[in-house]
């Protein structure tokens, strides 16, 4: 069961600011959701190894500068700039 | 075309104007580019003139669902969040496609950020079923099947992440395939879960789903899980459907199926052992395909989500600080669904509640792939239905999320193994039309699409005809 305490921490870590009636039916929605999903436990017990995707191999390449035309295309899409440069809000 | 008996611009003209009759009803496309489309249609036939070698596609219609980028197009991926988004780049197989001479129309609807099974949940317009437009054309690609079942495109992209290829193929009554993991470049496409995310076409028909999956398949420096991939020429290999396959069909797949699709699905399947041979395999994990796949995806889709942020592109900021900033645009641009889904990922993978979760669904996954390679020991592909139940009503299944979940019970376990995974119009229950699934082994496509083919074969003709009869 998630309580609202711990959904607050999960909003909070996940960057979402939930407002109190959004909090009060996601509550109500995730627990019916994990409540169904917890038939998991009746396999995960004999599974031994934990799923990773086998058929990727190890892809290198050289570390050599390349030439990217779209820059001016990129910036084009920051919300808030100066002259080249991305503009975010203060961290601190 | 080659022959010069049409032209690129005149084909281009015949499917603008069925786009201008239906797309004001049915909402496939977010964006059209008409005139870039035009641009692309005059080359080709300036090709022709010149008598030079034609792409593959050569003036072929494709539209391309809006989570993949298309140089100089939107790409919302139907959320609010990118609704100003402009994609600076093509994605490998918009590149693909571009360099076939195939023309881009536009980009299609879908349920924001792939996430939800019937298009409905798209930031922007809810997409409609051609074949009855009060209920719903399965998702999340529901404009790319609308596209070409309508035949406002010839071919259409989507991605598919848990069935959002299948599912609306499946729904509409054309053909969908979600290739093996790692045949198709991912680059350019908005990821859901990366670790079940493939590309892959929309057509009328096999041959149509081949002819794309020769033009965009193959390995791409910049997905690295398609290394090793080789190039391969699957409308020739179509002609497997000669040989004759090993089909497992599994009890489970019919358990919680409605009871017109379990027949209308079986007929076929028994209709197919005529050329190939039909066995039992049980698959007692694939139950739990459902739980299986969400709490993994949740965890991926939870951490992909991390770099909207509204600051490098997508929606605005306010003069806050940094940590507030973020979380009021997420807050203000995302949908319901995809807000639990990052909250649901979140959770699982906190360090308190990692074991109880995602580490036991780790497990099962594995636990799943082999159950399914053994199955594979035995069979060449395993056959099913594609959703457990019709199209259903649009509004339906919105207000509990499990039940939207379970629908893509039968799609999800080919994502979790990674393996290809093909849908076909078997029948039609009265007017609504049902596809077969084929499963296969990793690597093997071709058998898949020889499968689909051989259904076409089979059932297509006394199928039109009874279509026909009845509108």
């Amino acid at each position: 069961m998630i309580d609202q305490d711990t959904l607050k921490k999960v909003a909070q870590i996940s960057r979402l600011k939930l407002s109190e009636q959004e909090i009060q039916e996601l509550q109500k929605d995730l627990n019916t959701i994990l409540d169904y999903f917890s038939k998991i436990n009746e396999i995960a017990a004999k599974g031994e190894e934990m799923y990773y995707v086998k058929a990727v191999r190890n892809a290198v390449r050289k570390d050599l500068p390349r030439k990217c035309d779209k820059d001016e295309k990129i910036r084009k899409a920051f919300n808030k700039k100066q002259e080249n440069w991305l503009l975010a809000p203060r961290s601190l | 075309m080659r022959k010069g008996e049409c032209s690129a611009s005149g084909h281009l003209e015949e499917k603008t104007k069925v786009i201008e009759q239906k797309e004001g009803q049915l909402n496939a496309f977010l964006h059209l580019d008409f005139e870039g489309a035009r641009k692309k249609a005059g080359e080709i036939d300036e090709k022709i003139r010149k008598k030079k070698k034609l792409g593959k596609l050569a003036g072929l219609v494709i539209a391309i669902k809006d989570n993949i980028c298309v140089e100089g197009m939107p790409c919302t991926a139907a959320s609010k969040m990118l609704e100003n988004y402009v994609a600076p780049y093509n994605a490998t197989v918009v590149e693909k496609i571009l360099q076939e001479d195939g023309i881009i129309i536009g980009k299609t609807n879908l349920d924001e950020f792939a996430c939800g099974s019937d298009c409905t949940k798209s930031a922007f317009k809810i997409s409609r079923n051609p074949v009855d437009t009060e209920r719903v054309t399965g998702g999340s690609s529901g404009g790319s099947a609308v596209a070409v079942a309508s035949g406002m495109a010839d071919l259409a992209l989507g991605s598919d992440t848990g069935g959002s290829i299948r599912c609306p193929a499946s729904f509409c009554g054309v053909v969908g395939f979600k290739p093996t993991y790692g045949l198709v470049s991912r680059y350019g496409l908005l990821d859901l879960a990366m670790s079940f995310d493939q590309i892959g076409p929309f057509s009328k028909d096999t041959y149509g789903a081949a002819l794309l999956m020769e033009v965009i398949s193959g390995e791409d420096p910049r997905d690295s899980v398609t290394k090793g991939t080789k190039d391969r020429d699957y409308t020739r290999l179509l002609d497997k459907t000669k040989k004759k396959l090993k089909i497992g069909i599994a009890k489970e797949f019919f358990e919680g199926c409605d009871k017109e699709v379990e027949k209308v699905v079986k007929e076929i399947i028994e209709k197919l052992g005529e050329r190939h041979e039909i066995l039992e395999v049980p698959l007692p994990i694939s139950r739990y395909s459902v739980p299986i796949y969400f709490l993994n995806v949740f965890a991926e889709f939870s951490s992909a989500m991390q770099k909207y942020d509204g600051l490098k592109y997508g929606a605005f900021w306010e003069e806050l600080n940094l940590v507030d900033a973020v979380s009021e645009v997420r807050d203000r641009t995302l949908g319901k669904e995809v807000k639990r889904r990052i909250l649901l990922g979140t959770y699982i993978t906190m360090k308190e509640f990692k074991d109880a979760w995602y580490t036991k669904t780790l497990k099962a996954r594995d636990l799943m792939r082999k159950e399914f390679d053994n199955a594979f020991k035995k069979v060449d592909l395993l056959a099913s239905p594609t959703n457990p139940s019709l199209p259903w009503k649009i509004g339906e299944k919105n207000e509990d999320p499990v039940q939207m979940y379970l629908a893509d019970t039968l799609t999800t376990t080919a994502n979790i193994c990674g393996i290809p995974a093909g849908v076909v119009k078997a029948a039609f229950c009265g007017k609504l039309p049902v596809g077969v699934q084929f499963m296969g082994r990793i690597g093997e496509d071709e058998k898949v699409l020889a499968a689909m083919k051989s259904v076409e074969e089979l059932a297509g003709r006394d199928m039109d005809d009874e279509h026909n009869n009845r509108s």
